[in-house]
């Protein structure tokens, strides 16, 4: 009996719930309308610039090191394996303790040294000689892909350091419409 | 059967008869009284025509600008975004619909998490303006310009939808719309041909820009 009147009395209160949702007024709702693209992909560029024996765009992501001579012409390579260009760069030239350096040049860029001061092509150029573990800003435009073949010589035996550095902010951005 | 048996019986049987002749006229009584009440008279007007309803429609959509040259829009991509870089694209939003809309905004959205998209100081930065007649392809508006939006981060637009100002939401109203991306001009360093973390170089995220209008309020007319 007991059990009869609860499931009366559930009845009735969905019923009568059923009976209140049916006689309110619609809830107020916006409309709305969306136009979207399917999607827009953006790629950034990228400056990647190392220094390396022989030319290479292969990135060991590590400071160049070798080993330099008494008087010996050392010949190594500023790379940009990236997709953007960049108006300066910064190396860190680690010499032998006491080293005098009597030449420091370089051949235009994406030009070889196929000799002793002698280019793939033109005449090489000299640069400004670094001190050694000081840190020297040269202001040469490195393109994307590009390189820059430099050659030192020096008055000691010992080993040879060529950390790389270059900045977005010598890096100079375009406006495009497209 | 006595005598006075019979009589009594006869009383009976003539009783029994009468009040059964007056409950059928009771009843017949009764069933055309009823008949009576529930046989109301009905009358009926009705339009013939014009009783026509339609529903207006919000309907909005986006194009490319058709102005030969700038007509990359949202679906050609961006192959090669460096800081400082601006790039401009050529947006024609219409509110196709019946309906005048309202309340315009516009979210980002991308699957993408990397510093482009989330970070909102080195990250992409987005501002629209709009034009009145079409936009040059090098981006010059011969009419009057108005700010949709200003300079506001990829990741801002990302993680909520943002209140535009667009020129018209009107029914069949055209907006020439000319989406500015800037990635700024950043001071990372790359040393030894290593990005730093958290960069924003060789990236690339994909962004569905989404354009929402309401519908205008509800009007109550007399007509």
């Amino acid at each position: 009996m007991r059990r009869n009147r609860r499931s009366a009395s559930l009845v009735a209160a969905v019923v009568g719930a059923l009976i209140l949702a049916l006689t309110q007024p619609p809830a107020s709702f916006a409309t709305t309308a969306v136009a979207k693209n399917n999607t827009l992909s953006v790629t950034t560029r990228s400056l990647i610039v190392f220094a390396t024996g022989a030319q290479t765009f292969t990135n060991t992501g590590t400071p160049y090191s070798g080993i330099i001579g008494n008087g010996t012409v050392r010949t190594f390579h500023i790379n940009n394996s990236g997709t953007l260009s960049v108006s300066r760069f910064t190396l860190t030239i680690t010499l032998p303790a006491n080293s005098n350096i009597s030449a420091f040049r370089r051949c235009a860029v994406n030009v070889t040294f196929t000799g002793t001061n002698t280019c793939a092509s033109g005449s090489s150029t000299n640069v400004t000689q670094p001190v050694s573990g000081v840190a020297t800003v040269y202001s040469l435009s490195l393109p994307a892909n590009g390189f820059y073949s430099f050659q030192i010589v020096q008055n000691k035996v010992g080993s040879l350091g060529i950390s790389t550095l270059v900045s977005l902010s010598d890096v100079t951005g375009a406006v495009t419409h497209s | 059967m006595s005598p006075i048996a019979n009589v009594l019986s006869k009383s009976a049987g003539s009783l029994a008869l009468k009040i059964t002749i007056i409950a059928a006229a009771a009843i017949g009584g009764a069933g055309l009284v009823s008949s009576n009440v529930f046989a109301a008279l009905t009358a009926t007007a009705s339009n013939t025509t014009g009783g026509s309803v339609t529903t207006g429609t919000l309907s909005l959509t986006l194009a490319p600008s058709s102005v030969s040259g700038i007509t990359g829009g949202f679906t050609t991509a961006i192959t090669a975004m460096g800081p400082g870089d601006t790039v401009n694209r050529y947006i024609d939003l219409t509110n196709a619909g019946t309906l005048d809309g309202a309340t315009p905004t516009l979210q980002i959205a991308s699957v993408d998490s990397n510093t482009i998209v989330n970070n909102p100081t080195t990250g992409l930065q987005v501002s629209i303006s709009a034009c009145t007649v079409a936009w040059t392809n090098t981006g010059t508006c011969s009419g009057t310009t108005t700010v949709v939006i200003a300079s506001t981060p990829v990741a801002t637009l990302k993680s909520s939808a943002q209140n535009i100002t667009l020129p018209t939401v009107l029914a069949g109203g055209l907006n020439r719309l000319k989406v500015s991306m800037v990635l700024p001009a950043g001071s990372e360093n790359t040393v030894n041909g290593v990005l730093p973390v958290n960069t924003v170089q060789g990236l690339t995220a994909a962004l569905t820009w989404s354009f929402t209008v309401t519908e205008r309020s509800a009007v109550t007319t007399n007509s």
